[in-house]
């Protein structure tokens, strides 16, 4: 196994270094969104601006409609720096860490025009939507360190 | 602190305390992003069969040290901790902390190479995990870009320490033009030596004619042979409007579990609570729904959200919901969700009622900056420990000191549901940002 582990490891350094002989340079978005370009704190609606899509990116996928906040993973899975143009790290770790111990409505809860989904009494509501569709609870408390909290009471 | 006992934790505490004391020394080259928050909350709880008042005060760190060097070298830190100021027993241990990610990048200038080392959080196609280690991407062509990790899983180090936890992977995305992105990716894993993932997975964006666009993922599963998920969404943008009907599908054997613990064989250390039972289920979830989103003006937004659930073994569900959402100036919001859960799977339906607003574009004579409130009522069909309804109310307001250096805010919440005959908790929170307001 560790033997295993040392070549991949190996692997992901060559790969690394061939990417570092090779570079051409394709698209990749700014670190930051350009600040004359006056984002507006509001959610803002890429193709406003920018065409839906041209030669280098799709924008019409980052459009911060109404169900953007639940909605975002595929988008975000595929290009993150897209999202680190505007959010910190911090800002998306607040839901997607390994261990945050308090719940994003209860470290923000005066944002609430975040719609967050474990606003309120979601110790009821989760009995029926876990059991409706446990894969969405997997998706965040999917590992021994953020199941810590479920094991509580389903250990 | 007691939960900062790990060696790679304290490492990087040690790290980000060492980057503090030499800042002053050398912030005249660097470019830095600090925020330092406190929370303080407030509730009572029944700690040993006594009402208990639970005291936990929070600090958060976050610490950005952007060109260190020359070359494009910056850091980026992230952690918490907590303290019970009462030591009400309410939590496992009175102090507690993590770091959520702290690491070194690396950002060649006019380049797509970008290289982490240390604690960070990785998206990459099938990997949504936080690890202890390396990370690299860049493009080899202008079509084709390449990203890699590898190091030790942070979810996996609570069983059993870290001895025999690895995981890897990385994605390859070929970029095809103004018409499709494909990728390819993969996550390997191991808890205590045992296999936690194995997952390879396909994503694709393609547009289409229209302005429309197709995406997805699909995740297989090698130690199960067979597909874990598929995540596909059509966007469909038609005037003001935007359609986007999505299939979602989940092998729960594949999705919940992979490898062979020894503890519970066939199932794996990744699935073990409170999702193991699943993993051994047989069942299969596919979600048919259909997302619209109505752009009325820039001010009113409208969408709704359908999702059609069916299962291989149990019976349907269903659920709908509609939004009304006003958007003002700056952060200024106010809407109204309704949804409704019509729960056969889980034996119960209920129906949800949202009511919320933010408004930071107050009048003068107010003496906070913002108020915000959020009103969240569920009607259960079926008694949940003898009451059938939930009304969480909540009420916060805030202001900004120093020129926007320091935020105060205060919100104060009250429930009444099946778990709390009558709950009121109230938070705190102070937060300086090191270097605005001069």
């Amino acid at each position: 196994m560790l033997k295993n582990f040392r070549l991949l490891i190996l692997l992901v350094l060559v790969l690394f270094l061939a990417a570092c002989a090779l570079d051409k340079g394709g698209y990749t978005p700014p670190e930051k969104h350009p600040v004359d370009a006056e984002l507006p704190p509001k959610p803002p609606i890429c193709v406003d601006c920018h065409e839906a899509r041209n030669e280098d990116f799709n924008w019409a996928q980052y459009n911060h409609t109404i169900f953007f906040g639940q909605d975002h993973r595929l988008p975000a899975s595929r290009q993150n720096n897209v999202c680190s143009m505007c959010h910190t790290r911090s800002f998306c770790n607040d839901c997607h860490a390994t261990r945050v111990e308090l719940k994003p409505s209860d470290k923000n809860p005066t944002e609430t025009f975040r719609r967050m989904p474990h606003r309120g009494d979601y110790l009821s509501r989760h009995r029926i939507d876990g059991r409706v569709d446990p894969t969405s609870c997997f998706r965040c408390h999917g590992n021994p360190k953020t199941a810590s909290n479920c094991a509580r009471c389903h250990g | 602190m007691t939960g900062v006992g790990q060696l790679v934790p304290r490492w990087f505490f040690c790290g980000l305390l060492t980057l503090l004391l030499l800042l002053p020394s050398v912030s005249f080259a660097l470019s830095s992003n600090i925020e330092l928050e406190a929370i303080q909350r407030s509730f009572e709880r029944d700690v040993s069969s006594q009402s208990e008042r639970v005291l936990p005060g929070y600090g958060f760190l976050k610490l950005e040290l952007k060109d260190i060097t020359a070359s494009g070298i910056s850091f980026h830190g992230y952690a918490w901790g907590r303290y019970d100021i009462t030591d009400s027993k309410y939590f496992d241990n009175q102090a507690e902390g993590e770091l959520v990610y702290g690491y070194l990048e690396y950002r060649k200038k006019f380049s797509t190479l970008r290289a982490r080392l240390g604690r960070m959080h990785v998206f990459e196609g099938v990997a949504n995990e936080t690890v202890d280690g390396l990370w690299a991407a860049g493009s080899v062509t202008p079509k084709i870009s390449l990203s890699g990790y590898a190091g030790q899983p942070v979810g996996l180090s609570s069983t059993n320490g870290r001895g025999g936890d690895l995981i890897l992977g990385g994605r390859a995305a070929f970029h095809g033009s103004d018409k499709y992105d494909v990728g390819v990716s993969v996550k390997f894993s191991n808890n205590d030596g045992d296999a936690a993932d194995r997952l390879i997975g396909v994503d694709l964006s393609w547009a289409l004619p229209k302005d429309m666009t197709l995406y997805g993922i699909s995740k297989f599963n090698t130690d199960a042979s067979s597909f874990a998920e598929h995540s596909w969404e059509l966007n469909i943008p038609v005037a003001e409007f935007t359609l986007k009907p999505f299939l979602q599908y989940y092998d729960y054997d594949s999705y919940f579990g992979t490898g062979d613990s020894g503890l519970y064989p066939g199932v794996g250390d990744k699935a073990r609570l409170p999702f193991r039972n699943l993993a051994k289920s047989g069942e299969s979830i596919a979600i048919l729904g259909l997302d619209s989103f109505w752009r009325k003006s820039e001010t009113w937004n409208l969408g709704a959200k359908l999702k059609y659930y069916t299962y291989d073994q149990n019976n349907n569900s269903q659920y709908l919901s509609a939004v009304v959402n006003y958007i003002g100036e700056q952060h200024t919001q106010t809407g109204c969700e309704l949804g409704y859960m019509n729960g056969e799977a889980a034996n119960n339906n209920y129906l949800l009622l949202r009511l919320y607003t933010y408004q930071d574009q107050l009048p003068e004579k107010f003496l906070v900056d913002f108020i915000s409130s959020d009103l969240v009522y569920a009607l259960y069909d079926q008694m949940i420990y003898n009451k059938d309804s939930s009304l969480f109310l909540s009420l916060g307001a805030g202001k900004h000191f120093f020129g926007d250096a320091l935020d105060l805010k205060l919100s104060g919440d009250y429930s009444v549901d099946p778990f709390y005959t009558s709950d009121l908790r109230a938070t705190l929170s102070a937060t300086y940002y090191f270097g605005r307001g001069r």
